[in-house]
């Protein structure tokens, strides 16, 4: 449509004179960079997807429709609104599949960010305060933690004691617990040489006082900000390894599960991998956008963190 | 420097034998190494047999000296034999690291040759179309599944328009059975080139050494690749790590996404069957050969910043 497009010096003009003379699209365009109302709104939508899934699949997730295998999303030819993404080679309901996909991965996603940031923040914070042996101590196993290539441990501890949704939760927080490990100590060395801490102390304030009562509210931003860029990070591997074959068993419907049954119908039945990998997308990016907001908002020095 | 290059050798060494340890300890959990080589249920293994079985992986002797005799082993170059097909892993393994290797070297080229570029494009031509793409390429490398990202690049590049083929290396190296697997491996390292040069380039720009050779009238080309460029390039390389690490996972992947005879597609294969001496053998190979490439961008570095030295 021509008559939507807002001419540039028409635009120009407008900042100019204050946003409230502001032609609608412009202001609209300028409350949608200021705010991550399109992250937001993905990441509402994944979570109400997946908390009421039951509710609002159609279909069971696991049970192929026989006589409706191969039938392309609603609006391509040949697909109905009875099957809103298609169905797979198989006859199952995507759309179904992807709300409990959803659940899934929301759920482990979450126990092990949850996991590893109580185990990283802890150690984070002993590491900083106590210094000498335990810094030292910790800070070597995190290096160590580092130098070995994630994926490989997590195949060969697949191997030996199986996959299950579990393992995989277990996995993701080995995953997740080193970023808050480097990042709460650093923040840590700063906050203890500030004098409100000197006077607990000297006030007799324990240790473990100091570091829950003065010390871990100094560092809850530095969490928050790591955790969302986190949790991209996680979405992203548990979907690799449930590709692999070495996450998610099937035929729970997780979605690197369900790339990866699609494969081998790429030539004709495109949407099976397309849309699951799609979704895994659009919330990988809408997590790493609230992080970057979140991170300018609450702590911009970890900019110079990079995950 | 010395002691530098020496604390990372060591470093380097203690995370090499926490690795072998860590995988010894999980091939003793995985259950009793013989199991591997009786059939199903023990049919037809009589007690002297099993127990010579035993004797002959040296299963009577105390763990530790399990460890060490392992640990020779391996050293020497023997990583055992795969369940399937009783194929020496070694062998197996030597079969497979050129195809993964030059895979991995054209797609770390790839992500230098665009990611730091397009970085510093987009850190001095900041709000234009240049900054805008190379955003968009950052943004997408870091936020899609590889293996989706490959699965589309097989549907519209080899299936749609039939310009490249969608699969295997096959015999030889054909350059163009390299476009497309390359170019998907490389996609999130150079995200990662182009993120940390942009973010570097930004802060360097602003400094007040950049500042003081434009106002001393250094014209905008020399302060930006001669001032600006050389300690934008420092971040990047810090996080060679994380681009290895990246690679590694990736070619893992690519590798099964595009049927690609390497390292990484054996490991997968070997999951689902649960051929355990391949993953033990692979699990190996992968870690040593990050570890090794990690000690020497780290020691490249510390060439490159001396500040690294003292720290």
């Amino acid at each position: 449509m021509a008559g939507t497009a807002v001419p540039q010096a028409q635009a120009e003009a407008a900042i100019g004179r204050g946003s409230l003379s502001a032609p609608i699209l412009l202001r609209v365009w300028r409350f949608l960079r200021q705010w991550p109302v399109l992250p937001v709104a993905i990441l509402a939508s994944l979570v109400i997807g997946g908390v009421l899934a039951p509710v609002l699949s159609p279909h069971e997730p696991t049970y192929p429709d026989l006589l409706a295998r191969g039938t392309p999303p609603m609006w391509m030819e040949g697909g109905t609104s009875d099957f809103p993404l298609g169905t797979d080679n198989i006859g199952r309901d995507i759309y179904s599949r992807l709300l409990y996909g959803a659940r899934i991965s929301l759920l482990v996603v979450s126990i092990a960010t949850v996991s590893g940031l109580v185990v990283g923040t802890t150690l984070g914070l002993l590491a900083g305060y106590m210094g000498r042996h335990i810094d030292e101590i910790i800070m070597r196993i995190v290096d160590i933690w580092y130098s070995v290539p994630f994926i490989m441990v997590a195949l060969i501890l697949v191997v030996v004691f199986g996959k299950s949704t579990t393992m995989m939760m277990v996995l993701l927080a080995l995953l997740a617990w080193t970023a808050y490990v480097r990042n709460v100590r650093a923040e840590v060395l700063t906050l203890k040489e500030l004098d409100y801490v000197s006077i607990a102390r000297v006030s007799g304030a324990s240790t473990a006082r100091i570091l829950i009562r003065h010390i871990l509210p100094g560092v809850v931003n530095t969490i928050i900000v790591i955790a969302t860029l986190r949790v991209g990070q996680l979405i992203l591997a548990e979907s690799v390894l449930s590709f692999l074959g070495a996450g998610i068993p099937p035929p729970q419907p997780a979605w690197g599960v369900m790339v990866s049954d699609g494969r081998n119908f790429l030539a004709t039945l495109w949407w099976i991998s397309f849309i699951p990998g799609f979704a895994i997308f659009l919330v990988v990016m809408s997590f790493n956008f609230l992080g970057d907001w979140l991170r300018d908002k609450l702590d911009p020095r970890l900019r110079q963190l990079d995950r | 420097m010395r002691s530098f290059v020496l604390r990372r050798l060591m470093y380097t060494f203690i995370a090499l034998i926490g690795s072998t340890l860590f995988v010894f300890a999980l091939s003793r959990a995985q259950g009793d190494p013989r199991n591997l080589f009786i059939s199903e249920g023990g049919y037809g293994v009589t007690k002297e047999t099993w127990e010579e079985l035993g004797r002959k992986l040296n299963l009577d002797k105390p763990l530790v000296a399990q460890y060490f005799i392992w640990l020779g082993q391996v050293v020497k170059g023997d990583l055992g034999v795969s369940v399937e097909g009783r194929v020496p892993v070694a062998r197996m393994i030597r079969e497979r690291l050129w195809p993964t290797a030059s895979l991995g070297g054209v797609a770390w080229i790839i992500a230098i040759v665009i990611g730091i570029p397009l970085g510093v494009l987009s850190a001095t031509r900041r709000g234009t179309l240049a900054d805008y793409v190379a955003r968009s390429v950052a943004l997408i490398g870091q936020a899609s599944p590889p293996f989706w990202i490959g699965l589309v690049a097989i549907l519209v590049f080899a299936v749609k328009f039939g310009w490249v083929p969608a699969g295997t290396r096959g015999d030889g190296f054909a350059i163009r059975n390299y476009v497309l697997p390359a170019v998907v491996l490389g996609l999130g390292p150079t995200a990662a080139y182009l993120r940390l040069t942009r973010s570097a380039m930004l802060n360097i720009l602003d400094s007040e050494y950049v500042k003081l050779a434009r106002a001393k009238g250094a014209n905008g080309r020399v302060v930006i690749w001669k001032h600006a460029f050389k300690n934008a390039l420092i971040p990047p390389l810090t996080v060679s790590t994380l681009v290895l690490a990246t690679l590694i996972t990736g070619s893992v992947v690519v590798e099964t996404v595009f049927s690609w005879p390497g390292m990484g597609r054996m490991t997968v294969q070997a999951v689902s069957t649960n051929d355990f001496p391949i993953i033990t053998g692979a699990v190996l190979v992968f870690t040593a050969l990050y570890l090794f490439l990690n000690f020497m961008t780290d020691i490249l570095y510390a060439v490159i910043d001396p500040r690294i030295r003292f720290t």
